[in-house]
């Protein structure tokens, strides 16, 4: 089921059976703590006390891997927003994107709004944070996500992320790229059933025009995260390595971004005939099979500082 | 220079919350409460600043709605501000709140209900985090709690 979409990728894992193995097994369920309305400790023993077995996750705190995690979205501290459930590949974007209290923060593609929500409590509620998404019917999604959590430093607009207007205008942005969603399949094995070159190709096309404008969005000196869920490199290194060749050398860099505790794999230099710039080696890829995760890409651009 | 009819109606909404519930002014310190046309009062940070462009569908989370005969607060803003409230709160038990949950009226002890002095909105509670909002109202020493809490939330199912 897996091996043929997935098999043009075999170059880049490097154990092809424990990779297939893991896309079989049911995908883990992580919760994070909205430590605005109580703590991580309070929020363990709460969960512990729901029968859900959290057991902390080595990479950061305030955050649960669930042993049992029946019914996690249906208890009373769930629905106090004491805690969120998200995929635990999905909160390295935000988590690594790290945003200090007082920055003015984009979520350029911000639904289903997971990520929006760690950003806005990144900046301990206060501050800005702008949810972009397209669709308005999915930023209701965002909104709920929100409301539960009480946030309420986010704004919502609903544009097309490659023509989002502005300029310098953030001092973080998070581009987290609509993409094929290879990475998913664990959870949507269907994903799998359009995935192939071409369907890449397409999404890295738009992806390109989309982190352009994130970095155009970005004022000096700050910091881009881009994401996807996907393995295709089409989608991934490519579409940072066309980034960084359009600014002048130095204006823009991969940040090195360090996740102790989790196993991660450098970004691929180098797929199906095209070299792609040294520094790419910098982004972070999640394999299934090395955490027990989805599949995951994340890029830490940074902006120079303006002359 | 005749004040800004949506101040007025922001200002009213909050001196009526104040009273309702006792929160003390400092409460909104950390908020803005700005008025979103047609109905709503919404909550944002203090320092929250929308962009310009694209214009914002909307800015922080909803405080309550001002084309209501009797104004509620919403399950967020409850669930928000219910640390402050003073009065016209109720805290349930495990059970109680089950129920609160899952939209079903509670009966509540009048030791539960000593902070309600009259019919009408309170901000439930239940092991010290807040749920939302419910109606109150005693008659012949029953005190009763309908759930007003949203239907799209609502636990379903069996009971735990």
């Amino acid at each position: 089921m897996y091996d043929a979409p997935l098999e043009r990728y075999h170059p880049l894992i490097d154990d092809w059976e424990a990779f297939l193995e893991a896309l079989r097994r049911p995908l883990p369920t992580a919760v994070w703590v909205n430590t605005l309305r109580a703590s991580a400790d309070e929020v363990g023993a709460m969960l512990a006390a729901e029968g859900l077995e959290p057991a902390p996750l080595s990479w950061r705190p305030a955050a649960f891997r669930l042993g049992r995690p029946e019914g996690a979205g249906a208890r009373l501290p769930y629905l106090a927003g004491l805690y969120h459930i998200q995929e635990e590949a999905s909160m390295l974007p935000a988590w690594l994107l790290a945003p200090p209290p007082g920055r003015r923060v984009l979520d350029l593609c911000a639904a289903p709004g997971g990520k929006t929500a760690q950003l806005a409590l990144a900046l301990g509620g206060r501050g800005t944070v702008v949810a972009n998404d397209l669709s308005q019917g999915r930023l209701n999604v965002v909104q709920t996500t929100l409301a539960r959590l009480g946030l309420a430093n986010v704004s919502l607009t609903a544009a097309d992320a490659a023509h989002y207007p502005g300029r310098d205008a953030f001092d973080a942005v998070l581009l987290d790229a609509p993409c094929s969603c290879e990475g998913t399949a664990r959870k949507a094995p269907r994903v799998l059933r359009a995935a192939c070159r071409e369907q890449s190709l397409a999404h890295g096309r738009r992806q390109q025009a989309m982190l352009r404008r994130a970095l155009r969005l970005c004022r000096p000196g700050g910091r881009v995260a881009y994401a996807t869920c996907t393995f295709a490199p089409e989608e991934n290194e490519a579409v940072v390595d066309a980034a960084l060749r359009a600014w002048p050398p130095g204006a823009v860099r991969v940040a090195p971004a360090a996740l102790p505790g989790l196993r991660v794999a450098p970004g691929v230099t180098a797929w199906q005939g095209q070299t792609f710039a040294e520094e790419v080696g910098g982004c972070l890829r999640l394999w299934p099979h090395h955490n027990d995760t989805g599949g995951f890409f994340v890029a830490i651009l940074e902006k120079a500082d303006a002359p | 220079m005749p004040p800004d009819p949506d101040e007025v109606r922001v200002r009213a909404a909050m001196e009526l919350l104040e009273t309702r519930f006792g929160f003390a002014p400092e409460t909104w310190a950390p908020y803005r409460v700005v008025f979103q046309a047609p109905h709503t009062l919404r909550l944002a940070a203090a320092d929250h600043q929308p962009p310009d462009a694209p214009k914002a569908l909307a800015r922080g989370l909803a405080l309550m709605r001002l084309d209501q005969p009797y104004p509620k607060l919403t399950t967020e803003a409850a669930m928000l501000l219910g640390p402050h409230a003073r009065r016209c709160c109720v805290s349930l038990g495990a059970a109680q709140a089950e129920a609160y949950l899952r939209r079903r009226p509670v009966d509540a002890s009048a030791a539960q209900c000593r902070a309600c002095s009259s019919a009408g909105y309170v901000l439930v509670s239940a092991a010290g985090v807040w749920l939302g909002v419910g109606f109150y109202h005693a008659e012949e020493g029953r005190h009763r709690i309908d759930s007003l809490y949203p239907k799209a939330y609502a636990l379903k199912g069996p009971t735990r």
